[in-house]
């Protein structure tokens, strides 16, 4: 007889709870101030204020809004430069370079510049995150296109495919492993690009939130919201891991 | 209906040029099989990049059917000992994959690809990825995706070398069935003369590079044949002496020269 298997998703909330509950333990007894590290039923009641008077829902739209078009026009605009880049060896090496350089320059360093220009709203933020994703798709998608498998390229033409067809048919395929881990970098650094987007200047959303409840030292309302990235960030990507094994299941 | 006539070809190399083929003669007739056989590096496969229109000939022609090869023909199928079945798609979608390429609806070619998965002998495994299909079953679905769109000349680059024997036979024994039921034209490069000898109607030798032809042998064995049957025949053995000989000689020029 086998023992039943605890499955590791059991173990990840059985760590979780035991912190949290030391978490609140150490701060009930004392051992800890919870003037600077708040506590878990703080947060937690700070979590039902904020939903019941709806800030958290309009924080959380606002920021959510900015990451997914900026992880929208960053993947489309990073795919395609890569997709290019990759098909054309001879334009890569005059352009890879500057692509390199351009990826060394600190996009966050350089948000109030986006903010001088395009305002506090939200294009500013969506320019950092389709910047800071940008550079993820479109090193993945040059490498993936570079390393199809020659052999699968040279039989596709042999059976007549045209150039638009190898493209679809054999390096956009090929290419899908790379994107999908692109997707799933890209997500996190879309959404930091529009939090700390929101720190350097905004009026609403997520990282003005937790920018202005530090000023106040309100650090259960701060470790809300941190909180809540956290988790929306872990969520999403259990759905595109999902995602990932239903595309890639020839795999 | 083959014919390379002079060929010449040679590729930049480090330190100037390098010669693959010299001068080289060949004429395949239709509904022939014509080994080719050669030490390696010895140009047989520039022969076949030469006739799918891959690589350009410094001088000589090249002509299928009379016209002159300039790109890849409709009318050929290649098969190389690569794996070259897409890894993303079922192995329907692979051998369907020559029709597709050619705007064939999608009913037609499941249809056809369904057929020649049989024919091959690998219905129930339409659905399957191609990751978990043995190198023999890889290797009849990239048959059956060539001869999906009727080739009237097939080209094998050594298709069976990284199989292990007893497949290798198996498929050898498909590949005359094949060739006995289409009737249609099969060049086939392999570095095996006992295989050149089982299959063909004629075996061409290559010299070492640079390539021209040295020997062309009428392998006048029986047909219909069988690998296990036609291998013990004393007329086979005589044949494979002989070219040992022959090739033998090519392998220590080749020593030789390098």
């Amino acid at each position: 007889m086998r023992r039943p298997r605890i499955s590791p998703g059991v173990w990840t909330v059985l760590v979780l709870a035991v912190l949290v509950l030391l978490w609140e333990w150490a701060s009930a007894g004392g051992h800890i101030s919870s003037f600077y590290f708040s506590r878990p039923s703080d947060i937690g009641r700070t979590f039902l204020d904020l939903t019941a008077s709806g800030a958290l829902q309009k924080h959380f739209l606002v920021t959510v809004k900015e990451a997914a078009l900026g992880l929208l026009i960053g993947g489309v605009l990073g795919t395609l430069a890569g997709l290019g880049l990759g098909t054309h060896p001879r334009v890569s090496t005059a352009l890879m370079p500057l692509m390199t350089g351009l990826n060394g320059v600190p996009k966050l360093a350089l948000g109030p510049l986006f903010i001088i220009w395009l305002g506090l709203g939200l294009k500013s933020k969506v320019l950092i995150a389709s910047l800071m994703v940008f550079f993820v798709f479109a090193f993945n998608l040059y490498a993936g296109v570079r390393s199809v498998d020659r052999d699968l390229i040279l039989s596709v033409r042999l059976l007549g495919g045209t150039r638009g067809q190898i493209l679809r048919k054999v390096l956009w395929p090929a290419s899908l492993p790379w994107l999908m881990a692109s997707l799933r970098t890209g997500l996190g650094l879309s959404l930091s690009g529009a939090v700390v987007g929101e720190y350097l200047g905004a009026s609403k959303g997520l990282g003005w939130a937790i920018s202005a409840s530090g000023e106040r030292y309100d650090t259960a309302t701060v470790l809300c919201y941190v909180l809540v990235i956290v988790v929306l960030v872990v969520a999403l990507d259990c759905v595109l891991r999902a995602v990932e094994r239903w595309v890639l299941r020839w795999q | 209906m083959l014919e390379l006539n002079q060929v010449t070809v040679s590729y930049p190399a480090a330190g100037g040029t390098l010669t693959a083929l010299s001068g080289m003669d060949l004429n395949v007739r239709q509904g022939e099989l014509v080994a080719l056989v050669g030490p390696s590096g010895c140009g047989k496969t520039t022969v076949l990049n030469v006739l799918a229109g891959q690589v350009k000939p410094v001088s000589g022609s090249v002509r299928l059917a009379g016209e002159p090869v300039k790109g890849v023909l409709p009318s050929v199928g290649y098969i190389s000992q690569a794996d070259t079945l897409l890894p993303w798609r079922t192995v329907l979608d692979n051998v369907a994959l020559a029709m597709e390429l050619r705007g064939v609806d999608k009913q037609t070619r499941r249809e056809k690809a369904r057929a020649l998965m049989a024919q091959v002998g690998l219905a129930g495994f339409e659905d399957s990825w191609p990751r978990e299909l043995s190198g023999g079953m890889k290797k009849r679905a990239a048959i059956a995706r060539v001869l999906a769109v009727d080739p009237a000349i097939l080209m094998m680059d050594e298709p069976f070398a990284p199989l292990d024997a007893l497949t290798r036979q198996k498929l050898q024994d498909d590949i005359l069935a094949l060739w006995e039921d289409t009737g249609c034209t099969i060049l086939y490069v392999t570095h095996d003369l006992t295989e050149a000898i089982t299959l063909a109607d004629r075996v061409v030798l290559l010299s070492a590079r640079p390539g021209r032809v040295v020997g062309t042998y009428n392998i006048d064995l029986p047909r219909p044949r069988r690998v296990m049957d036609v291998k013990f025949t004393p007329r086979f053995v005589e044949l494979e002496q002989t070219l040992w000989s022959d090739l033998r000689r090519e392998l220590d020029a080749a020593e030789g020269a390098s």
